[in-house]
């Protein structure tokens, strides 16, 4: 027993018996009323005149009364109550306390003790049943600990598996800085070669590692959305003009409604949403492939769906949905300059705006990527951050 | 002029390292997925692997099992896997050593080449050492129990032959890496120990249950005589 419960123990203890010695005494002084009352009624009172002057010996004054068979026996009671009433008092206050400040105290002390072993690192300690039988405030607050311990446990899960991908993911461009350093001592002819291919190098590690850390603080909640009325026509227009003047050869085919399409979001992340995608489908696409982009703003249910179709190969069957997942890349993509954080983005952004993003191999061949993206959406930086591995 | 052939999915690693490694006197072909390098390995006639351990599709260590269920060739991983556990599981599947990355490319030739060494090793040629019913053959890079053949890598024939020839004494891990592995023992290096428990397992296996080779706790290991 913690000090928890001897302190409601003995406030519920003084309580119930002071509550209890009032009460009793309080009927029993009602008690003694009720007898004199009736004494006064009954017994003193004369039936006739003449009967009380022939036998006085069986009438008794009140003042008699008061003296003999009213008065308390003060040797066997606390203020007027009998002393097998007291113990009982005693006896069952003590019960009533024990049971209500065990009650009380004891979920505390289970969930001060789980959370020792939380903060220990145990994060796969759980509270229920064992508090969360009873249906009241402590059993909720034994469900929101355990929820609370989960969602740590697997968002350290889901960091420690990005901190391995990231050691691994750093790991071949500094192999490729080294084996350039190689080349050099091996033949200095080669130094403008190297010095170029360590610079690229040097911009991909600081593009990476300025993503990851733009998703990092998004996805912990550090990056709330800036929302404003965002022009999606408007914005496609831009990232489609942007890649042509990146890629010349590049050959995009846009289709948008006539009407203006408005969502709400914060416009520069929507931007990297969709400019990631449009440019993997530049990437992975054929020499002479299409782009497809079309627009298209369902009025019925207030739905935008953007769709991005490229003739390249697709992914594998199996690959699906994992290619949305940082650092995964379809196996056909191995050959192509990435490092698979783009379309995790995507996903992790869209979602973000109460939207959701699905890819679809085509048939007989082409990809294809469908952002859906409420008009009316609630707040949705209140939503809470899902993992993205 | 030694062939290798290198397996890595980062192609243009794979190229740079192909272009390193063909200034240093060697033949490189490459392939960029473990399918395709395992059946250069099965079809070609290389003198050694250098294989990367993560790729898409199937990966390293699943191409090592592939490989050596049909190949004793020389297989050097190459792991960015920043954990013992990757690199033990390499050696565990017969790989004759690895190498972390990034590495220094000077240090990969010198890990090659010490391979290679082995696999021409200047053993005079002769009488085979016959340790108890272990018999090791240098001349034809065998081991047998009686005459059951054991099969093992490059790297598990040099250390059980470097025990064999020093059998009845102690050889310490310093000696076995720098004469089997050709390089020094570094600390926290368990290739020795993991490359010994697989030579174990294998003359287990063929010999009922017999352990030959013992373990002299933090000094080394030694080929008991019968």
């Amino acid at each position: 027993m913690g000090r928890l419960f001897w302190k409601l123990f003995v406030a519920f203890f003084l309580a119930l018996i002071s509550t209890d010695l009032i009460v009793s005494n309080l009927v029993e002084w009602e008690f003694h009323q009720s007898q004199i009352f009736r004494h006064d009624t009954s017994s003193l009172a004369c039936p006739s005149p003449a009967l009380c002057q022939s036998n006085p010996s069986q009438f008794k004054s009140p003042a008699t009364l008061e003296k003999t068979d009213v008065q308390p026996k003060a040797s066997k009671r606390v203020f007027s109550m009998p002393l097998s009433v007291v113990l009982f008092s005693l006896l069952s206050s003590s019960v009533f306390a024990g049971v209500l400040a065990w009650s009380i105290s004891h979920p505390i002390k289970l969930l001060l003790q789980h959370l020792k072993s939380a903060a220990e690192g145990d994060l796969l300690v759980r509270v229920s049943p064992k508090i969360t039988a009873s249906h009241d405030e402590f059993s909720e607050l034994g469900e929101a600990f355990d929820l609370m311990a989960l969602r740590l446990n697997n968002m350290i899960k889901s960091q420690s598996k990005m901190l391995h991908h990231v050691s691994h993911e750093l790991r071949s461009p500094l192999a490729r800085i080294q084996l350039s350093v190689g080349l050099v001592m091996q033949n200095p002819k080669k130094m403008q070669s190297s010095l170029q291919r360590v610079e690229l190098e040097a911009i991909r590690m600081e593009r990476m590692i300025s993503e990851l850390l733009e998703v990092f603080r998004f996805e912990s909640g550090m990056q709330k959305l800036q929302k404003i009325e965002v022009d999606l026509k408007a914005l496609l227009t831009g990232i489609v003009g942007d890649v042509l003047f990146e890629k010349q050869d590049a050959k995009l085919r846009l289709e948008m409604p006539e009407t203006a399409v408005v969502v709400e979001g914060q416009l520069e992340l929507l931007q990297r949403a969709i400019d990631n995608v449009i440019r993997n489908a530049v990437k992975y696409g054929p020499e002479n492939g299409v782009v497809a982009i079309e627009l298209q703003h369902s009025a019925r249910t207030g739905e935008v769906i953007l769709e991005v179709q490229d003739q390249g190969q697709g992914v594998e069957q199996q690959e699906l949905d994992q290619i949305f997942r940082p650092f995964v890349r379809g196996r056909r993509a191995s050959q192509v300059d990435g490092h698979g954080i783009g379309l995790a983005m995507t996903k992790h952004i869209v979602e973000a705006h109460g939207g959701f993003v699905k890819a679809t191999n085509l048939s007989p061949h082409g990809f294809m990527i469908r952002i859906h993206l409420p008009t009316q959406h609630d707040a949705t930086s209140d939503q809470e951050p899902k993992n993205w591995l | 002029m030694s062939k290798l052939l290198l397996i890595d999915d980062d192609v243009e690693l794979a190229n740079m390292l192909k272009e390193f490694l063909t200034q240093e006197g060697f033949t490189v072909t490459t392939a960029h997925d473990g399918l395709t390098g395992e059946q250069y390995v099965l079809a070609g006639k290389f003198d050694l692997v250098i294989l990367d351990v993560m790729m898409p599709g199937q990966d390293g260590l699943q191409t090592l099992r592939n490989v050596r269920q049909h190949s004793d060739i020389p297989v050097l991983m190459l792991t960015a896997k920043d954990d013992n556990e990757g690199r033990i599981e390499g050696l565990e599947g017969g790989a004759d050593d690895y190498v972390q990355k990034p590495c220094l490319p000077r240090e990969l030739v010198a890990r090659i080449r010490a391979i290679l060494r082995r696999q021409t090793s200047d053993t005079p040629k002769g009488n085979d050492i016959v340790v108890g019913q272990l018999v090791v053959s240098s001349e034809r890079r065998k081991v047998f129990w009686v005459d059951k053949p054991i099969v093992f890598t490059s790297t598990e024939f040099s250390l059980i032959e470097i025990l064999a020839k020093h059998a009845g004494t102690i050889v310490s891990k310093e000696d076995l890496s720098v004469k089997a592995l050709g390089r020094p023992l570094v600390k926290y290096d368990r290739s020795i120990d993991v490359h010994l428990s697989s030579i174990r397992q294998k003359i287990s296996e063929v010999s009922g249950g017999v352990n030959v080779i013992q373990t002299i706790y933090r000094v080394g290991y030694q080929l008991v005589r019968e």
